[in-house]
């Protein structure tokens, strides 16, 4: 077989799925013994995960900045859908974080018992859809795979969360589903548009859309992808998500999830419609700036670990889109990297908190205390995080914040003023953070 | 948060939970060394994607140009 013409980002997207269609064949030990759907989902995410490294350390070049391993197939000639995967450095890194965090889930699900066949097969549906999503290069399947990642994220929540589960599942159906309608209207008016009828990202691109309809695809774009982010007012549904989901689905969810609504911000606002963009950058920064006061002040009020975490990701998710807005390439790299960043971090905080709830039962801070001397390692480990995440130098979220920081102060575009402010307020949040991770009961 | 949870006064119920085991340790540890790594050495994720936002950036500039000209004609 020549290797170099075989389709490795399908096998990539769709080696999770031939997972799931394993475990609904084996018999289910309903609440014994969940060995078998287990181990067989870790093998398939674990070699998953291999095959990204594998393939992005042999086949892509990092240093060619546009798309390769472009596969085009005709799906559904009639209208116009293509399975068509692509790699470029939007979807590198994320790529990585999501096989990495989703097969860290699974192995952190090893005590899910309840209904393990389904349970495991959902996560293995996930990390499919996952992986569709940064790799898609048609509108439509990515769409449909926008899509198709929310149903096992609503099951998860609504199946294994806990006592008010399904008011957080119906919440984050109701708010993510309207958005992606709004996604469905402005990618279709897009494709559209001009003479010809294209689905492809990057003869969208190409065709230049200027005027009215860049601006309200642009508004489009922005709320629909804005509650996956999520931007503020748009965000309630994550802290009820995150305090109902148990550990592993929080895991995906702060890891991966949140990071869809950046790259596609990225990838549709930023790259389809650089001018809208340019015009409506300082926009995204003040809802940057919302976002990291918000979220910080936010998290003071939480009395659940978890919810306290999940304001905490809003905060931080901030720093995203001040480097989005800040439109230049210091900028757009730091939001890449605190969107890397935040995912492994935030990742971490809620497996740790995952880990000590299995044994303590709750989640309230005021109901603990005194656990340093019982649980010392857990301590170190949940106290390294929280270091990680208030952006201690020497992890990772320090490089980020700090690049987001200097992609405003060298826009030159934005009057002093402006940045000085947007630098202020947001070091405001900097310093909000370690107060409620650590000091503030 | 922390000065709370772990220092905070003792609760008896809480006074017997196990530690966390080798295969926990084990997923902690793996979300934290990237995040060391990428601190100390943040080249190894900026190379994956540099070329792909310089190159965003690099259009947004063009954006700007055309926009400038646009108006003048």
């Amino acid at each position: 077989m020549n290797l170099n013409s075989f389709p490795w980002l399908s096998a990539i997207v769709l080696l999770p799925l031939v997972g799931a269609l394993i475990l609904p064949f084996l018999e289910s030990k309903e609440g014994e013994d969940n060995s078998k759907p287990r181990n067989i989902s870790l093998a398939f995410l674990f070699v998953d995960f291999l095959l990204i490294v594998a393939v992005l350390f042999k086949k892509y070049d990092p240093t060619n900045s546009s798309l390769q391993l472009v596969e085009r197939v005709t799906w559904l000639p009639s209208i116009g859908l293509e399975w068509s995967l692509g790699v470029d450095g939007l979807s590198a890194p994320l790529m990585v974080l999501s096989g990495l965090i989703t097969f860290l889930s699974a192995a952190a699900s090893w005590k899910v018992k309840k209904k393990s066949n389904l349970y495991f097969g959902l996560l293995l549906i996930q990390a499919s859809a996952q992986g569709m999503v940064f790799l898609s290069q048609d509108f439509l399947l990515f769409f449909l795979a926008w899509e198709l990642e929310l149903v096992p994220v609503y099951l998860l929540i609504a199946i294994w969360g806990g006592k008010k589960r399904l008011y957080a599942a119906t919440k984050f159906i109701l708010y993510t589903a309207l958005a992606s309608l709004l996604i469905l209207i402005s990618g279709l008016a897009l494709s559209l548009s001009g003479d010809t009828f294209t689905l492809n990202i990057s003869e969208i691109t190409s065709k230049k859309v200027t005027g009215n309809l860049a601006l309200l695809s642009y508004f489009g774009f922005l709320i629909g992808f804005g509650v996956k982010l999520p931007i503020f007012p748009l965000h309630t549904w994550l802290p009820d998500a995150h305090g109902e989901a148990n550990a592993p689905v929080s895991m995906l969810l702060a890891g991966v999830l949140l990071k869809m609504g950046g790259y596609a911000l990225l990838r549709f606002n930023v790259q389809i419609l650089p001018e809208v963009h340019l015009q409506l950058a300082p926009a995204l920064i003040i809802l940057g700036i919302i976002n990291i006061i918000y979220g910080a002040l936010n998290a003071f009020a939480q009395d659940n670990v978890k919810r306290r975490i999940a304001c905490s990701s809003v905060s931080h998710m901030g720093f995203v889109l001040l480097g989005i807005g800040a439109v230049d390439a210091l900028g757009i790299s730091g939001a890449m990297l605190q969107m890397i960043s935040h995912g492994l971090i935030a990742a971490a905080m809620f497996f740790v908190t995952g880990s000590f709830y299995e044994r303590t039962n709750t989640l309230s801070i005021p109901n603990m205390g005194g656990l340093a001397k019982v649980l010392p390692i857990t301590f170190a480990f949940f106290l390294a995080s929280s270091l990680a995440s208030l952006a201690l130098p020497g992890m990772s979220g320090f490089i980020s914040e700090i690049t987001v920081f200097l992609g405003i102060t060298s826009q030159e575009g934005f009057t002093s003023l402006f940045r000085s402010i947007t630098i202020l307020i947001a070091a405001i949040g900097l310093v909000l953070t370690p107060i409620y991770l650590t000091f503030y009961v | 948060m922390c000065r709370r949870v772990f220092f905070g006064p003792r609760i008896p119920a809480l006074a017997t939970v196990a530690e966390m085991n080798g295969r926990e340790l084990t997923i902690g540890l793996s979300l934290l060394l990237p995040t060391l790594l990428i601190g100390f050495w943040p080249k190894v994720a900026i190379n994956l994607y540099e070329s792909s936002t310089n190159a965003l950036s690099q259009q947004l500039t063009l954006a700007k140009l055309v926009g400038i000209i646009s108006i003048f004609n």
